[in-house]
């Protein structure tokens, strides 16, 4: 593009002033830009391991303003059981509200009751009207996401052996320890879930763009940055406060998914970014320090996956449409060669001295030695294998999306058991410290907890609209 | 509008060039049906240009006075980092400073069209070199209806690599794409980057273009799914420096079929492709020999004080690819015997040594080889006997961080280079890889063109004739020849497998089988053909039972073979069993044994291992959880009549205790193989501040850090950071870093 001159600058403006004039014109948008309100996600878990087997049922949930208003979140019935809540939380309502500063919430309960021997004993409900009323200091910016979480003691919701009244005590979003933390993106909202390893609940979110998918921490773990395909641009979150520090806008390529970083240096906080584009079939790389594009390199088609080396200095992107993975040299953003694996690679995992590439389409993993720059072995799974994770002493975890599974590998890359998941299952992250496994699960909003070494499948947490990607902070 | 004002400063002030040209920049982003617009002026016309662009969003707000007030934001980020260390009584030090800030605003004018404007300005430094960018940006969006998808960019930006001098980037990107759920399916993107340095005569001018369409299309038709897609890219390269250029124009087609057959039992799937690539590289003045890189066989090392005689050791590491790792090998003492073999005997005229350091003067050393390095080139036949060739002409690159070495060429089977000095109070140089570049063709050209064509498939056939049984069959290909190099490789593919629930809960059956062959030829540089056949075979077994909630267990065999020219080369089979049980509420137990026996049929040896590992999980209250791993392992190796025998045993346990919301606490001890232990702790006094600390050791290393995060105000967020090393030896090397940052967001 070359200069511009002046009279270009009053074309703009006029075309400008014709739309405005021309609105009327044209047809309206399906939904405006929600730019005004925010998030409020609500959730409910229990504080009690052993609890009596009481369940009620919530007819509708109304947030306080600070005029006193009272806004209808939920209209029920929403079944509670202090069985099912054991050791779980559960999702009661993401809802759109108003910004603002909220000093109550109240809970309408239309049944409670008991399992006996000869049936239901039912309780007598809170007055009036069974309304629960929980004091709250919940403050929502504009466009922020917010967790509460409602935490219900049913041991202590019992009044003279007849009477409901539950206990339940309002804790509003604050951060935990960062080395507890696990996010993921929900790819159908445009929120990320933040997730306590310790509790094993949601302990917050924060709002990014539109359909945020493939998420990479800095070297120094301080923050996190997103791609958000559908508004084509990266968020960079603060891992201790959960918000949005910047946005940078990709300048290039078509329908960015997936996000790699190399870091400056060992312990530096700014690096490269490089982000697959699917429609573009290139990698677009970004400087962390100017926050710009700094160039893209044409790869196969398709590229669907992609993983950084930060010793080699390497990046690795598997390419869906051609068949073959692409190496590319970080020192010097240029591709340096491309191997041909098996059908329809969506996955690579950066293992030791090894690279495992996951090809849906011929239920076989290829194992590539990236010194030699080829493939060395293949391991056929019971597949379709999509994504993977090696740790745990060397044991390699593949999700087969198709199937609803997932499949154990040992060290010697022999499948021990494949166990069923949840729907559409793709994200995989690993806390060696605690023995879990998490896995998102795209088709019916949940992430999986497994135990890797019992190859087991624990609970599940529910998390936004289908969630896409997984990563935990460690250091 | 958008203004570039582009303001730099370095200490000295070198003289420069005229910058370049145009700074002009007009986005239009078009995506679900909207239409962004950035525009640029010229630095002389910014101030002007934007007053313009204030009074255009006062006079559109005016039109719209019910929503003349616009949303305002800011942001402001800084980060600063310092590193120093001492490592043989010597220090090296280095700091950076990054800042940016921006500021912007968007204001609705209708439901449909938004307004907003975003200035940011960055500065890095580095301590000698300082960049400064200022990049203001307007934009107007437009959202109709989804009908399409076009945007047109345009940025630039500098950074100063290590040792070289500043480099200025710029990007321009054109992309359009419809729908994907419509018809056509069109994707086009246009990109083309220019890299270029402010010396004159230039040292690094080069322009990179990228042309793509792509048209894909998903159809079901009788209940058959179907995808065709059709790519075309266009990556061009010119150099010019170098005067070159390279092209490589490709065309792709692909089709994947898939289809269920009796009521979802049978899933069948079909993948066919066919790629055809044109590698064209030019000189863009007299005609030149083409470069190429190599591959050899080997890398060799040895330190040897009679160059001329002797085999060297063989070095994988030299040639792995990785210019991240050391090699094992260090430039801090004369003759450093560094070569690598080819398979066949190959033309070489230049020789690339990647090195690691630290030390600011090896761009000194290394251009003053015969002062400092004394470089010598030597060849063989036979690994043995080397021949002097001469003194290489050495020159330093520090864009690659390597040593070029370049000679008259010269074909050999083994080539080495000798150093007979070396930089006396020079830091650490480390070697990290070696490559061999000859050239494509022997006669100068003007053109060289190769076309590469690829054909790739595969069928997928899975059959689960009832809820507990399915089986998988799957064979791909993939072929592909260049007519440069006479270069033909061929791939297949093939396996299967069985997965039987033969008894609910109690007993699973799972048995796989993978073969794979390639076969690849190529025209060595010196007209010999030099072929490969490689193959492997897999087998895998596993047998696994639940039979309680608290129980289960799984017993599973594999078995490989590698093949070399149809022969068998290599084989390893295991057998490993692993149980895990719940034995108490928080208490697991999970216990693997594995039994392997591995044979190189080539060197002749065979290797017998056996390893028992044990992990337990303890969560005695919710808080805490402790995770103990534990295992033993033997091995014996028998060669040559000779048998070594080894053994190994790890311990390790990880503690973490999080008795309130506000505190975590953790701790890992390593006992087996060596002895190690790190402890950290994470308090949040309060929900806006976060302070943890960390303490380490392993061996004769001690490291500690800590950091603080602060968020005094909404949206601001302080972090100041602290990491340090130390190492209990004769010069006692110790290394600190200490990083700071602030952000604010508005």
């Amino acid at each position: 593009m070359t200069c511009i001159k002046r009279p270009i600058f009053l074309f703009i403006a006029l075309f400008s002033l014709i739309f405005i004039s021309c609105e009327k014109l044209l047809v309206e948008p399906s939904l405006p830009p929600s730019s005004s309100t925010s998030r409020l996600l609500l959730y409910m878990h229990s504080t009690s391991f052993t609890p009596p087997d009481i369940t009620f049922v919530i007819s509708d949930i109304k947030l306080q303003a600070e005029d006193d208003r009272w806004i209808n979140l939920a209209d029920g019935p929403i079944d509670i059981s202090a069985a099912a809540l054991v050791d779980r939380q559960i999702l009661l309502k993401e809802a759109a509200v108003t910004p603002g500063l909220y000093k109550g919430i109240k809970l309408t309960i239309s049944t409670a009751y008991m399992m006996g021997r000869s049936g239901n004993v039912n309780f007598a409900l809170p007055q009036p009207g069974g309304e629960v009323a929980l004091k709250s200091n919940i403050s929502l910016k504009p466009r922020d996401s917010f967790v509460a979480c409602l935490a219900w003691n049913p041991e202590k919701s019992l009044e003279k052996g007849y009477l409901f009244q539950p206990s339940i005590e309002v804790e509003p979003q604050i951060p935990s320890a960062r080395e507890l933390l696990l996010f993921i993106s929900n790819s159908a909202s445009n929120y990320i879930s933040v997730i306590d390893r310790s509790l094993e609940r949601v302990i917050g979110a924060v709002t990014v763009g539109d359909r945020p998918m493939g998420m990479v921490l800095n070297a120094t773990k301080d923050r996190l940055y997103v791609v958000n395909s559908g508004s084509r641009t990266i968020s960079i979150i603060d891992t201790t406060q959960f918000f949005v520090l910047d946005t940078i806008q990709l300048t290039a390529g078509i329908e960015p998914t997936d996000i790699a970083i190399i870091p400056d240096d060992k312990n530096s906080i700014e690096g490269k970014l490089y982000i697959t584009n699917r429609l573009s079939n290139d990698v677009t790389v970004v400087s962390t320090t100017t926050k710009r594009v700094v160039t893209t390199i044409a790869v196969g088609t398709y590229p669907s996956a992609i993983a950084a080396d930060t010793v080699r200095k390497e990046i690795y992107v598997t390419n869906k449409l051609s068949n073959n993975m692409s190496i590319i040299s970080a020192m010097d953003n240029s591709l340096v060669a491309n191997i041909a694996v098996d059908n329809r690679p969506m996955g690579i995992v950066v293992g030791k001295d090894k690279l495992y590439v996951f090809n849906e389409g011929s239920n076989r993993i290829s194992v590539i030695s990236p010194s030699l720059r080829k493939v060395v072995s293949t391991i056929s799974v019971e597949g379709p294998p999509r994504r993977g994770m090696q740790g745990f002493s060397d044991q390699l975890f593949v999700v087969n999306t198709a199937a609803d599974t997932l499949t154990f590998l040992n060290a010697q890359d022999v499948a021990t058991r494949t166990i069923p998941v949840g729907n559409k299952p793709i994200g995989l992250a690993g806390d060696e410290k605690r023995n879990r496994l998490y896995i998102t699960n795209l088709g019916d909003n949940t992430v999986s907890l497994i135990d890797p070494i019992g190859e087991r499948k624990l609970k599940e947490l529910f998390v936004g609209r289908s969630p896409y990607g997984a990563l935990l902070l460690e250091r | 509008m958008l203004f570039n004002i582009k303001k730099s400063s370095e200490k000295p002030r070198p003289k420069r060039r005229g910058v370049t040209g145009f700074t002009h920049m007009f986005l239009l982003s078009h995506k679900d049906g909207s239409i962004t617009f950035y525009y640029t002026g010229k630095r002389s016309n910014g101030r002007m240009r934007l007053l313009l662009l204030l009074l255009a969003v006062v006079f559109m707000s005016v039109i719209r006075p019910d929503n003349a007030v616009a949303a305002v934001y800011g942001r402001a980020d800084m980060s600063y980092q310092k590193t120093t260390s001492t490592t043989a009584g010597q220090t090296a030090e280095s700091s950076s400073l990054s800042q940016g800030y921006s500021l912007g605003f968007n204001h609705a004018l209708t439901s449909a069209i938004t307004i907003a404007g975003d200035v940011r300005w960055s500065m890095y430094d580095t301590g000698t070199k300082q960049t400064e960018d200022v990049y203001p940006v307007f934009y107007l969006t437009y959202t109709p209806p989804s009908m399409y998808y076009l945007s047109f960019s345009y940025n630039r930006n500098e950074y100063i690599p290590p040792g070289g001098d500043r480099i200025a980037i710029s990007n321009m990107n054109a992309s359009f794409a419809l729908p994907l759920e419509k018809w056509p399916s069109l994707a086009l993107s246009y990109n083309l980057s220019t890299t270029s340095d402010y010396l004159y005569p230039h040292k690094i001018d080069t322009e990179t273009e990228n042309k793509n369409l792509n048209t894909n299309y998903n159809i079901i038709f009788l209940e058959t799914s179907a995808n065709l897609n059709y790519s075309y890219s266009d990556p061009v390269t010119k150099d010019n420096v170098a005067k070159t250029k390279s092209e490589t124009p490709s065309h792709q087609v692909s089709a994947n079929l898939s289809r269920p057959f009796w009521d979802q039992r049978i899933q069948t799937g079909v993948n066919i492709g066919y790629n055809q690539a044109e590698n064209i590289n030019e000189s863009l003045g007299a005609p030149v020999q083409f470069e190429q890189k190599i591959t050899a066989s080997d890398g060799l090392y040895l330190i040897t004080a009679t160059p001329a005689i002797g085999a060297l050791a063989s070095t994988p590491a030299l040639i792995d690819n990785n210019t991240g790792a050391s090699a094992g090998i260090d430039l801090n003492g004369i003759n450093r015997n560094i070569g690598l073999r080819f398979a066949t005997a190959e033309s070489v005229h230049k020789i690339n040594l990647y090195i690691s350091t630290s030390d600011p003067n090896i761009a000194t050393y290394v251009n003053n080889s015969p002062t400092y390095f004394g470089w010598q080139l030597y060849i063989s036949s036979d690994g043995t006997n080397w021949t002097l060739f001469g003194t290489p002409t050495a020159s330093y690159d520090a864009a690659y961080s390597r040593i070029v070495f370049t000679f008259t060429e010269t074909s050999a089977l083994y080539f080495k280079v000798v150093n007979t000095l070396f930089p006396a109070g020079a830091l650490t140089i480390n070697v990290t890889e070696i490559e061999a570049i000859g050239f494509f063709n022997s006669t100068p050209t003007v053109k060289l063109t190769s076309v590469t064509k690829r054909d790739f498939g595969g069928l997928n056939i899975s059959f689960a004739p009832i809820t507990r049984l399915s089986m998988n069959y799957n064979i791909n290909y993939d072929h592909s020849t260049r007519d440069v190099s006479r270069f033909e490789t061929t791939g297949v593919n093939q396996g299967g497998g069985l997965s039987l629930i033969v008894v609910p809960e109690y007993l699973n059956l799972t048995t796989n089988y993978t073969t794979s062959t390639t076969k690849s030829s190529r025209e060595t540089t010196t007209g010999q053909t030099s072929a490969l056949e490689a193959g492997t075979n897999s087998y895998a077994l596993s047998l696994s039972t639940t039979p309680l909630p608290t129980l289960n267990a799984s017993l599973n065999y594999g078995y490989n073979e590698s093949l070399t020219d149809g022969d068998v080369s290599s084989t390893s089979n295991s057998t490993s069993g692993n149980i895990f049980m719940r034995l108490y509420k928080g208490v697991n137990l999970g216990l693997t044994s594995t039994l392997s026996a591995s044979k190189d049929l080539k060197a002749n040896s065979t290797t017998d291992a056996a390893s028992h590992s044990a992990n337990l999980n303890l969560v005695p209250w919710r808080p805490l959880t402790i995770v103990v791993n534990g295992g033993i392992s033997d091995s014996a190796t028998q060669q040559a009549g000779a048998e070594t025998h080894s053994s190994g045993k790890t311990l390790n346990a990880n503690l973490s205790y999080t008795p309130t919301r506000s505190l975590y606490l953790a701790a890992s001890f390593t006992i087996e193989p060596t002895s190690s232990q790190s402890y950290s702790a994470t308090w949040l006094p309060t929900r806006n501040t976060q302070v943890s600390a960390r303490y380490g050791s392993a061996g004769n290393a001690t490291n500690m850090g800590g950091d603080f995060s602060w968020t005094p105000i909404y949206r601001l967020v302080l972090h100041i950071g602290y990491t340090g090393t130390q190492t209990d030896n004769m010069t006692h090397d110790h290394s600190e870093a200490i990083f700071a940052s602030a952000s604010l967001n508005l």
